[in-house]
């Protein structure tokens, strides 16, 4: 992928999205609960970024505000130059086919009364793409594309394996030829053998398409094998965000290196390592925030400044690879020296 | 390591009649297991490996249409072949489930104060106040913060981790022997199920209890276990400490389950295992994974591998194991070379 100048393709800039509290008993209303507070990145085309947190992070809530099936309540939604975040129903017919959303269950995705042909089919007709023989030309072209046979269009989703409804789920919402793909826990449901298989589709699929993929996942082994940015949320916030390897091996955030501990490792020397939680305690409710760094509850670096102090983010990226973080204390995670076999952020943050 | 077993699992089958009425599908195809006192056994497995079966067959939840065969043994004393009122007795109290979905095991209009104790009074035969005070106790134990004022509180009131972590007070309120875990941190987030496991292995080490942890992560039962079975389509494939499993892994299925997972490192294509796991009902005669193996050779697809030991423990239902291992060996060298 050439690095070119040019304008992104998505540009995120503050981007809100306010739930309404819900009512309490004698009409009291609970606050408002911020799901997605204010984030920001943008995404080149061709770019993979990975969305990675926890659940209740707000990473699915921010992907439904920019594909606009949410309404965003603050911030801006700039894809290809046009700010599409206060677009009414009409003037988005035009930008829905260019983005798509890949959904985790492709069993609830799908619906079981229609067969493969038809709920493809229905994807192009509801989006205005050809006619009625073209159509049925489409349909077999988007099958080979998610290595399905032609025979599949005519099957139920209930006759198929999971990992061949995912490939469904996939050929749907590439039927209009979108420029960009949210993956939102794409493989979760999927067997581990069956996972790599549809890794390898979406990344073959994102580099014969040119696509510009965003993927969401609880899973940092997959993300940071698929993406070139990772992008960490946390209640709401994106907490760090830069490139994939650089995120891996230096995190930036105690809340990353802590989902970096807790990733299951099959190298032979994890046998017999324990995974030890470094963050300990639940994350708080997104309603009752805690003053400050949202994190500091259950951080290990946590200091006075962080309980009053919300961090700005700020870039703390080395040989001009930008790596941004909102933490006060992020250069304590760095080993002192330029250590030549850096350990794994892991590692460097483990003694809490 | 082979002192008494704690519970001993021997060519144990589950059936179930075949939907379309002829014949019988089986689900778990002659598994043996051994547990040692306050050992960790990891059993791996994709869906339909068989590996939740076997754990409701330990626990004596078969449903009732499914039929069975072989032996499970705890102390010695034959579970299977009982009429139920001594497996209700043992189960409980010596050895205890935690399941995948923590709603299975708790009741939403009842407050989790009240659940407990009732397990505890049941069991233990304690008075309330006492059987309140060891609820609280145990609560604490298992990390919920605030302990004696939640007991009031009920499920929905508690987040996902949390609610897990009640139902494995739950599952330790009568100091079982036994703790049995199907799935218990696939649907939490990777820093809660660290806690998770950190806290059962914490509890094991304190009380010796053992354990037999089923996952489809092989990640997760490496810094857990002691040992691992792999399962697929109903038997177990491979088995060996969690050390040897991982740095010699010695069936196709186990090498191609390692190898769909990405490396550190290595942002080349994942090498997934082709196909898909079979219907249980058209296995045929031969290695059930024959159809989907690179190694796979005219043997394979007639005969049924046996488990058979290759040295250190380490045991492989595989006839093309020293090929299968020469080959990974071969290719190490010439990929250090």
């Amino acid at each position: 992928m050439a690095e070119r100048d040019e304008a992104p393709l998505l540009d995120v800039r503050g981007l809100e999205k306010t739930f309404p509290g819900r009512r309490g008993r004698r009409g009291r209303r609970a606050p408002a609960v911020r799901a997605v507070d204010g984030i920001s990145f943008d995404l080149r085309r061709g770019e993979t970024l990975g969305l990675v947190g926890e659940s209740g992070s707000g990473k699915s809530t921010a992907a439904r505000a920019i594909l606009r099936l949410l309404q965003p309540t603050g911030g801006q939604v700039v894809f290809d130059g046009e700010d599409i975040a206060r677009l009414g129903r009409r003037e988005l017919r035009s930008v829905r086919p260019r983005m798509q959303m890949v959904f985790q269950d492709p069993y609830s995705s799908l619906n079981p009364r229609m067969t493969v042909g038809e709920a493809i089919r229905e994807a192009l007709r509801v989006n205005r793409v050809g006619d009625r023989g073209s159509r049925a030309a489409r349909l077999g072209e988007l099958l080979e594309l998610v290595g399905l046979d032609a025979h599949f269009a005519g099957r139920y989703p209930h006759q198929m394996s999971g990992g061949q409804r995912q490939r469904v789920g996939i050929a749907r919402a590439l039927a209009t030829e979108p420029e960009l793909v949210f993956a939102d826990e794409a493989l979760s449901a999927l067997d581990v053998s069956i996972q790599a298989q549809i890794a390898n589709l979406l990344v073959d699929l994102r580099d014969e398409l040119e696509l510009t993929l965003v993927f969401i996942s609880h899973d940092l082994r997959m993300v940071r094998h698929i993406s070139h940015r990772i992008a960490v949320m946390y209640l709401g916030r994106i907490v760090e965000l830069g490139d994939a390897e650089q995120v891996w091996s230096r995190p930036a955030h105690p809340y990353t290196a802590s989902l970096l501990a807790a990733v299951p490792s099959t190298e032979p020397e994890a046998a017999g390592r324990r995974l030890e939680p470094v963050a300990h305690g639940e994350r708080p409710d997104l309603d009752g925030l805690p003053d400050g760094c949202r994190f500091h509850p259950r951080c290990p670096l946590a200091t006075d400044l962080c309980r009053v102090a919300e961090p700005e983010i700020r870039d703390v990226g080395t040989d001009g690879a930008p790596q941004l973080t909102a933490c006060h204390h992020a250069e304590l995670l760095f080993p002192a020296a330029s250590a030549e076999s850096a350990p794994t952020g892991a590692s460097s943050a483990k003694r809490s | 390591m082979s002192p008494e077993p704690l519970l001993a699992v021997e060519d144990l089958v589950v059936e179930f009649p075949a939907p379309d009425g002829g014949g019988a599908v089986r689900v778990v195809d002659e598994i043996s297991l051994t547990l040692a006192p306050g050992e960790a056994l990891g059993v791996v497995g994709e869906s339909g490996s068989g590996k939740s079966m076997t754990a409701f067959a330990l626990m004596g939840l078969l449903p009732a249409q499914s039929r069975t065969a072989g032996s499970i043994r705890y102390r010695g004393e034959e579970l299977l072949a009982d009429d139920g009122a001594r497996i209700a007795a043992i189960r409980g109290r010596e050895v205890a489930m935690v399941y995948q979905d923590p709603m299975t095991s708790l009741n939403p209009v009842l407050s989790v104060g009240h659940q407990l104790t009732q397990v505890i009074r049941h069991h233990r035969g304690l008075g309330k106040a006492a059987a309140r005070e060891r609820a609280v106790e145990l609560l604490r134990a298992v990390g919920i913060p605030g302990a004696a004022a939640r007991l009031r509180d009920h499920p929905h009131q508690f987040s996902g981790g949390q609610r897990q972590r009640i139902v494995i007070a739950l599952a330790l309120s009568c100091d079982p022997k036994v703790l049995v875990a199907d799935e218990p941190t696939t649907a939490l987030d990777v820093t809660v199920q660290a806690e998770i496991l950190a806290l059962v292995a914490r509890l094991r080490e304190q009380s010796r209890m053992a354990t037999v942890w089923i996952t489809h992560d092989l990640g997760v039962v490496g810094g857990f276990a002691d040992r691992v079975a792999v399962m697929y389509s109903g038997r177990v494939v491979e088995q060996a400490t969690v050390a040897e499993l991982f740095r010699a892994p010695s069936h196709p299925y186990t090498i191609g389950l390692l190898n769909s997972l990405p490396r550190a490192g290595d942002r080349t294509r994942l090498t997934p295992i082709p196909g898909s796991p079979p219907d249980p009902a058209q296995r045929g005669d031969g290695c059930a994974f024959a159809p989907r193996c690179a190694w796979a050779v005219d043997a394979c697809r007639v005969h049924r591998p046996q488990l058979e030991p290759v040295g250190g423990g380490h045991e492989v239902a595989c006839h093309r194991w020293r090929e299968v291992r020469g080959g990974i060996e071969h290719e190490a060298v010439t990929h250090h070379g």
